[in-house]
């Protein structure tokens, strides 16, 4: 009987020991396989992440492949995400300290070059990085602080789309490029007024933080100015006035339906079901929308009318590399490769928005498909609204909440206009001072 | 155990059934727009599709340039058992031993397992992440495992313990009259006794571990070992172009196995105790 | 003489101390090694953060009790998600395990084709935090919706957007919660399985009705597991998640309506990069949730009946 349990006991004891030496077996791989091969070209490998959906993972594979064959001695191991949980994940790798040697960053990156996230890749620039075809203020978008810490893949402005359908359906022509914010107005209440019960004209986008980028431009003034906030409480006062008059004029939808939708992507948007004639998206997400509905959309500059243009081009994407990284020089060779050379950027597209470069961009023009060719059009006129962008404000998703809290409360009559200005410069100046510590 | 008279059973039928159909509805949402175009999946919500389309199933199946949907479901089938293989043998035993057995220093143990369950996973992924890191078990299926065959799953013990105690403790007591130790109590008779434990800590581990996109999404770097949580997100992105009719097929595909584990898991609570019956 | 039996003494205790726990430990030691390499290192060093302040991308710097000060005297969303969770958990939790109780009971009858059934009403739980869920929600709830549309046709009422409305957004997803109820609804069935049937037949021999039955056999017998079902409901939706994350999009909105505590604590560890402030937030919760399980084992030995006797 004894016997029998020591032996079931020992038995156990055995069977954990080598279920967890099984989870072990793996350790070998991840290891580093850097050992030089006899010659000069010591063996590299790069670990590189993104996020995306499916036509971009298959044209970046594309493209590391290319580039691998081009440089044998580097291989690049893709890691690649959809757009859930990859801020999740890239920020527990870097607090891990395993983070990649290529990453690809959205507008936040100075968040993480405040962090020391970044290696500063100046020095790279003009050696192994090209940025001579770029536009000036593209090349340079990725510069924080006199240090260039990334490589703009592609640019953005933003635009009104609206359906032409619901446009025709109300006898209207569709708006016009260079309007003004009254004419808007007017154009809206002429619509609703054609179109009838359950539709608006716009979206309730009062808490879209660069539509109040645009307008605060439009004043002469700035989100931030790269050193403090550059808008004050009485022009966040009117922001939330004029949109609490659309509400009430009916040409936006009311505090509770507009509050069911985000109107930020295809699959939580009244646009794209049909409900209201027009919303604000980036340029690079009108593809997406086109594609969710059949409907017809074009796409416009934002009003305008005020002292100054309040438009910018706003590069959307950068190719940054991971201050630990062992091996700059050749990610820096990628980086290069992946908006420069002819045959990687014909692959990629425009999938992370229109290219830097000018010849690329010529060639993707040139082949563009009808509705990929608005985008490219867009981009022309937008030009002529857009001045010098202004630094990204630190922390902006601390911002975002905060804004969407108060253009609720004026929605939902919580708020007064001055309470909700208060709020929002409020939390706009603890996101700096916050970045500041 | 009672059995409805024909009348209530009909009308028992139609209740549930009632009740039935506000249960499947998304799920109906969900299979008619996987047949949908992209331009019509949240532009005309209606349950009958206008056009129908295997499109979605073909692109989503082929998944990306090297790896096709099918690798996902294999990988996910295989981290799936795993799973609740440890979870089934180390939680039962943990279990066993605090629902059955004295020991020293007894609540105290108990009271720290409880309170393992009651913090927050959020503030730990990073420590443990830093943990895994360094053991250089990052990109093996060692993370999502080796926790499982470890009993870190609290609420398994727990649901065990429970189980275990409503067991009526003569039967215990008669076999360790016949010469019984506790690890063959263990093994003859209260493992049996609490199937239905067993199966529904197999079900649920199944199930959530199916589902379970974060930590699955931290650990697996290379596509190839990558899950199907992590492979329909693949098809999103909120920036610029979703494929969610892909998506939306693959979620359907992927919903198959979870249906068939629990169809074919849960006729044991049908029979239960009445078959496997107290043999004492 | 008592100078040697001392050491026998002590002798005979270790001796003792081993036969009792050389077993029980033996059947631990799985669990011991997941407790001290796995799960409490990171809970520890989750609670040294709490003291610090960490962005996660650089080191984290002491910063003593500040982040608790900030968060029990400045913090008004703090409060807010707070108000939310404890509202979300004492309504929520009660319905949903009445609800699961009362549908397990239904499907553990003899009835034709329930196998069927018990798939269809886990189906919701299957689903889990997919979009489908969200989508549906809106069509169900929103202002459109199926629920308002029957209201409006039935009794000529305009009702509110339920899903988006502050005021009701919370009970919406409260309803939400109570309709994905398969899980605790497999965990009664099992436990009704495990009721031996020979107790209700004697018990139909003795005349007892059905409210007496479910009284004298169902509940006793069927307590242990309710008694789990209440401590796993409540410690999980203390720690709700995955719905208001679906149906808000991870805002907790309307204007923090459904700003529940962890949301809150997510947005501040990762998309805020305040980790030392959501880890002070998550050992406050941890105080909180030990404080309410704590009553509920309490009260346990009044009404939990175990079959080995114990009540405790």
């Amino acid at each position: 009987m004894r016997k029998e349990r020591t032996l079931t006991a020992l038995l156990l004891a055995a069977l954990l020991l080598v279920l967890a030496a099984c989870g072990n077996d793996k350790e070998a791989e991840g290891g580093s396989s850097s050992s030089a091969d006899s010659g000069k070209q010591e063996n590299v490998e790069l670990r590189m992440m993104w996020w995306g959906s499916q036509s971009r993972h298959d044209a970046t594979l594309k493209v590391i492949e290319l580039f691998e064959q081009k440089n044998p001695h580097v291989k690049i191991n893709a890691e690649y995400l959809g757009a859930d949980g990859y801020w999740d994940k890239l920020n527990t790798l870097v607090a891990g300290g395993n983070a990649p040697d290529l990453i690809q960053l959205g507008n936040n990156y100075p968040d993480y070059v405040s962090r020391g996230t970044l290696l500063d890749i100046t020095p790279y620039i003009g050696n192994q990085i090209d940025l001579s075809g770029f536009d000036e203020a593209i090349a340079t978008s990725g510069k924080l602080n006199g240090s260039q810490y990334g490589v703009n893949l592609g640019s953005n402005a933003l635009g009104i789309v609206y359906n032409t359908e619901l446009i025709k359906k109300a006898g209207m022509e569709p708006p016009k490029e260079g309007w003004t914010w009254e004419e808007m107005e007017a154009y809206g209440k002429q619509l609703v007024d054609k179109l009838g019960k359950g539709y608006y004209a716009f979206a309730d986008q009062s808490a879209f933080t660069h539509y109040v980028g645009n307008y605060v431009r439009e004043n002469g003034k700035s989100l931030f100015n790269g050193t403090e906030i550059g808008f004050d409480e009485s022009i966040a006062k009117s922001w939330f006035e004029m949109w609490d008059r659309f509400r009430k004029e009916g040409i936006i939808p009311p505090a509770e339906k507009a509050a069911a939708y985000l109107e930020i992507a295809p699959d939580n948007s009244m646009l794209v079901e049909g409900k209201i004639a027009m919303s604000i998206i980036w340029s690079n997400q009108f593809v997406a929308f086109q594609n969710a509905m059949q409907d017809e959309l074009k796409i416009v500059p934002l009003p305008g009318g005020g002292s100054q243009k309040g438009m910018w081009i706003q590069p959307s994407q950068f190719l940054a590399i991971g201050k630990d990284s062992k091996h700059p020089e050749e990610a820096a060779q990628f980086i290069d490769f992946f908006v420069n050379d002819p045959e990687a950027t014909a692959i990629l597209g425009s999938d992370r928005g229109i290219p830097g470069n000018k010849s690329v961009r010529e060639v993707l023009k040139a082949n563009a498909d009808p509705v990929l060719l608005k985008t490219y059009e867009y981009m022309d006129v937008a030009v002529n609204y857009a001045r010098e962008m202004d630094q990204e404000m630190p922390n902006i998703a601390d911002w975002d909440a905060a804004l969407r809290n108060a253009a609720q409360k004026v929605a939902f009559g919580k708020s007064t206009y001055d309470e909700a200005a208060a709020e929002t410069v409020k939390a706009a100046q603890d996101a700096v001072k916050k970045s500041q510590k | 155990m009672n059995v409805y008279s024909r009348r209530t059973a009909w009308l028992v039928h139609a209740f549930i059934l009632a009740l039935g159909l506000l249960m499947l509805y998304p799920i109906l949402w969900l299979i008619s727009s996987s047949f949908k175009p992209d331009s019509l999946i949240f532009s005309d919500l209606r349950l009958w599709p206008a056009e129908v389309t295997l499109d979605n199933y073909v692109t989503g199946w082929s998944g990306l340039s090297k790896v096709t949907f099918g690798r996902y479901l294999l990988n996910s089938i295989v981290l799936c058992l795993l799973t609740v293989v440890g979870n089934v043998a180390s939680c039962s035993m943990a279990a066993y031993a605090f629902g059955r057995l004295n020991f020293s220093l007894k609540k105290v143990w108990f009271a720290l397992m409880m309170v393992t369950i009651m913090l927050p996973h959020h503030v730990t992924i990073i420590p443990q992440y830093i943990l895994f890191h360094k053991l250089d078990w990052i990109d093996t299926l060692g993370p999502l495992t080796l926790p499982k065959l470890l009993a870190t799953d609290a609420f398994f013990i727990f649901l065990m313990i429970q189980f275990i105690r409503g067991l009526p403790r003569e039967l215990d007591e008669s076999a360790t009259i016949d010469g019984c130790g506790p690890i063959q109590i263990y093994w003859r008779m209260i493992l049996p006794l609490a199937l239905p434990a067993l199966i529904t800590t197999a079900i649920f581990t199944f199930i959530w571990t199916w589902d379970d996109f974060f930590s699955q999404l931290l650990y697996l770097n290379s596509p190839g070992k990558y899950t199907v949580p992590l492979g329909l997100r693949l098809f999103l992105d909120s920036s610029s172009q979703s494929n969610w009719g892909p998506m939306l097929a693959m979620s359907v595909v992927s919903l198959v196995p979870s249906l068939i584990i629990f169809f074919s898991l849960q006729k044991y609570f049908v029979e239960g105790i009445s078959t496997t019956g107290i043999k004492g | 003489m008592n100078q040697a039996a001392k050491p026998n003494r002590m002798r005979n205790y270790f001796i003792g101390l081993w036969k009792k726990n050389a077993v029980p430990y033996l059947f631990l030691l799985p669990w011991f090694l997941g407790l001290f390499v796995l799960t409490l290192g990171p809970m520890i060093s989750s609670l040294y953060l709490s003291f610090t302040d960490y962005d996660l991308l650089s080191p984290a710097r002491w910063a003593g009790t500040a982040n608790y000060e900030k968060m029990l005297n400045e913090d008004a969303r703090y409060a807010q998600s707070l108000k939310v969770t404890l509202t979300y958990v004492f309504v929520s939790v009660p319905l949903k395990l009445a609800f699961a109780l009362a549908v397990a009971m239904l499907l553990n009858k003899g009835l034709r084709a329930l196998h069927i059934y018990r798939t269809l009403y886990y189906i919701p739980t299957l689903l889990g935090g997919s979009v489908a869920i969200a989508v549906m929600w809106r069509q169900m709830f929103g202002a459109d919706g199926l629920l308002n549309g029957f209201l409006y046709s039935a009794f000529g009422i305009e009702a509110p957007d339920w899903v988006s409305n502050p005021k009701y957004a919370l009970y919406s997803i409260i309803a939400l919660t109570v309709w994905q109820f398969g899980s605790s609804m497999i965990i009664f069935l099992a436990g009704l399985k495990q009721i031996p049937p020979e107790l209700y037949e004697a018990a139909e021999v003795d005349g007892a009705g059905k409210a007496r039955r479910f009284l004298s056999i169902t509940f006793p017998m069927l307590s242990p597991v309710m008694f789990f079902n209440l401590v796993i409901q409540l410690i999980g939706s203390f720690q709700a998640f995955t719905q208001a994350f679906i149906i808000s999009r991870g805002t907790g909105g309307p204007i923090d309506s459904t700003l529940f505590y962890t949301l809150y604590l997510y947005q501040k560890g990762f998309s805020q990069f305040e980790m030392g402030y959501a880890s002070a937030m998550a050992w406050v919760l941890l105080i909180i949730i030990g404080f309410f399980t704590a009553i509920v084992f309490g009260t346990s030995r009044y009404w939990v009946h175990y079959g080995d006797g114990g009540r405790s």
